[in-house]
């Protein structure tokens, strides 16, 4: 049991810092909290409603996005998407995402090299 | 139905937002009741509420999330030296103050009437316990507020360009180095209670020590009483040292160059305070003279340029003595520092 939480650890360290690529990438168009939580669930994205919404807030007061209420319909609805800041993070963290892919690949092998995916 | 849904999610919402900072909650409460309507269907019953709710997880951790700035009374950059700063605080202040209680206890019991022996010591033991525990507790109170105030008060810690500095890093030290903490509190209660017998004794209020038998039943101080009532102040300069080195001990608990320092001057103190007594003169009684003269013993001992024998003989070993215990106070020390 311990084993398998020093994994569980490992896997939510690595995973941590992808959710940010994840939010920004997914708010070129804007949408509202849980329709943006279906989108991340949909492309295998393992992330919980708890920890989504609060990183919409910060990522919303770093100014990375924008944000509107849209009061037409029977449910108020606060829409994200993505503003000139966070444009301009992400594609810097892509830029690291790839080299760290590369590096890691570089040091590891490739994933079909070790038998895994 | 949806009233009671209403009344659950409204509950939810405001036990997250009520742990939040006070700007942040409104907006909080509103996205959060949104986001939570978007994920129930209409008109969703008391169970399917139920069920997202848990998903959100507890409203404590959920509110921890929502937090920016993690909240700490003692931030983990600190609390190292809070722990450290406990350890030696609080047996330190609880010792002494236990130590006064003590006195304090027995001053009472000394003023009162009551002729009950077990009363009297179970009535000292008490107020020296009660009085140890809450100073401990004082100290421990005090010894936090000082931190939180450092911390929140924006005490910096960083020193130096690169935030910490290469010579602020301790010697490494020999795992025998260490002292005891029995050790430096051992000295404290034995120098408190060896002073205050000594000072009582002094100022005449235990006429049952130190005395010897002349022939039959009569007893006589074997020292004058006006040596005696100069002895007072040296005993209270000896216990001053005393408490600093015992302190010195417990809050650094090996042999550092403070321990060895307070140590040494203890020694060189006591060493001159003891040459300056045996010097004076009429340390005896006159009683006790009249005793040794009469026992022929005082015609043995020849004097040297007027100065007894005895004395000089005394002198040199207290001098060697001190010698001794210095150098190898500062050998321990020297050792401790060297791998």
């Amino acid at each position: 049991m311990p084993e398998n939480d020093t994994l569980q650890n490992f896997l939510t360290e690595l995973r941590r810092g992808s959710l940010t690529l994840a939010v920004l990438g997914s708010l070129r168009e804007p949408r509202y909290g849980y329709a943006l939580l279906q989108t991340l669930q949909e492309q295998q994205i393992d992330i919980e409603a708890n920890t989504l919404y609060p990183l919409l807030r910060r990522l919303e007061s770093q100014e990375l996005l924008t944000s509107d209420w849209d009061t037409s319909e029977s449910r108020p609805r606060k829409y994200y998407s993505v503003s000139a800041k966070g444009r301009e993070a992400l594609r810097q963290l892509m830029t690291e995402w790839g080299n760290m892919q590369r590096s890691i690949e570089a040091i590891c092998g490739k994933g079909e090299e070790n038998g895994t995916v | 139905m949806e009233r009671s849904n209403n009344n659950l999610i409204e509950r939810y919402v405001y036990d997250v937002a009520r742990r939040l900072p006070e700007k942040d909650r409104e907006d909080v409460k509103k996205e959060l009741r949104a986001n939570i309507y978007d994920m129930l269907p209409e008109g969703a019953s008391d169970d399917a509420v139920k069920k997202v709710l848990y998903e959100l997880g507890s409203p404590v951790s959920l509110a921890e999330k929502y937090r920016t700035h993690p909240r700490y009374l003692i931030s983990p950059a600190y609390f190292d030296e809070y722990v450290a700063a406990l350890k030696w605080i609080l047996p330190l202040v609880g010792v002494l103050v236990m130590l006064i209680g003590f006195a304090v206890g027995a001053f009472d019991a000394a003023k009162a009437t009551v002729e009950n022996l077990p009363l009297i010591i179970s009535g000292i033991i008490s107020k020296g316990v009660s009085m140890g525990v809450s100073a401990a507790f004082q100290a421990l109170v005090w010894t936090t507020i000082g931190f939180v105030i450092a911390e929140h008060g924006g005490a910096k810690k960083k020193v130096g360009e690169h935030g910490w500095r290469i010579e602020d890093l301790p010697e490494a030290q020999n795992a025998k180095a260490g002292i005891p903490l029995s050790e430096g509190i051992a000295e404290l209660v034995l120098s408190v209670i060896f002073s205050v017998f000594a000072i009582l004794f002094c100022t005449g209020r235990l006429p049952f020590a130190m005395m010897f038998s002349q022939g039959g039943v009569v007893f006589y101080n074997i020292f004058s009483q006006s040596f005696l009532d100069i002895l007072v102040p040296f005993i209270l300069v000896s216990l001053l040292l005393a408490v600093v080195q015992a302190a010195a001990k417990i809050k650094d608990r090996r042999w550092s160059v403070l321990v060895c320092a307070t140590i040494v001057t203890k020694k060189l103190v006591d060493m001159a305070i003891t040459l300056y007594l045996i010097n004076q003169p009429n340390i005896l009684s006159a009683e006790f003279r009249g005793f040794l003269t009469d026992a022929g013993l005082l015609q043995v001992l020849p004097n040297i340029n007027g100065t007894n024998v005895l004395i000089i003989v005394f002198s040199m070993l207290i001098i060697l003595g001190a010698i001794a215990e210095t150098i190898k106070t500062i050998k321990l020390t020297v050792q401790a520092h060297v791998k």
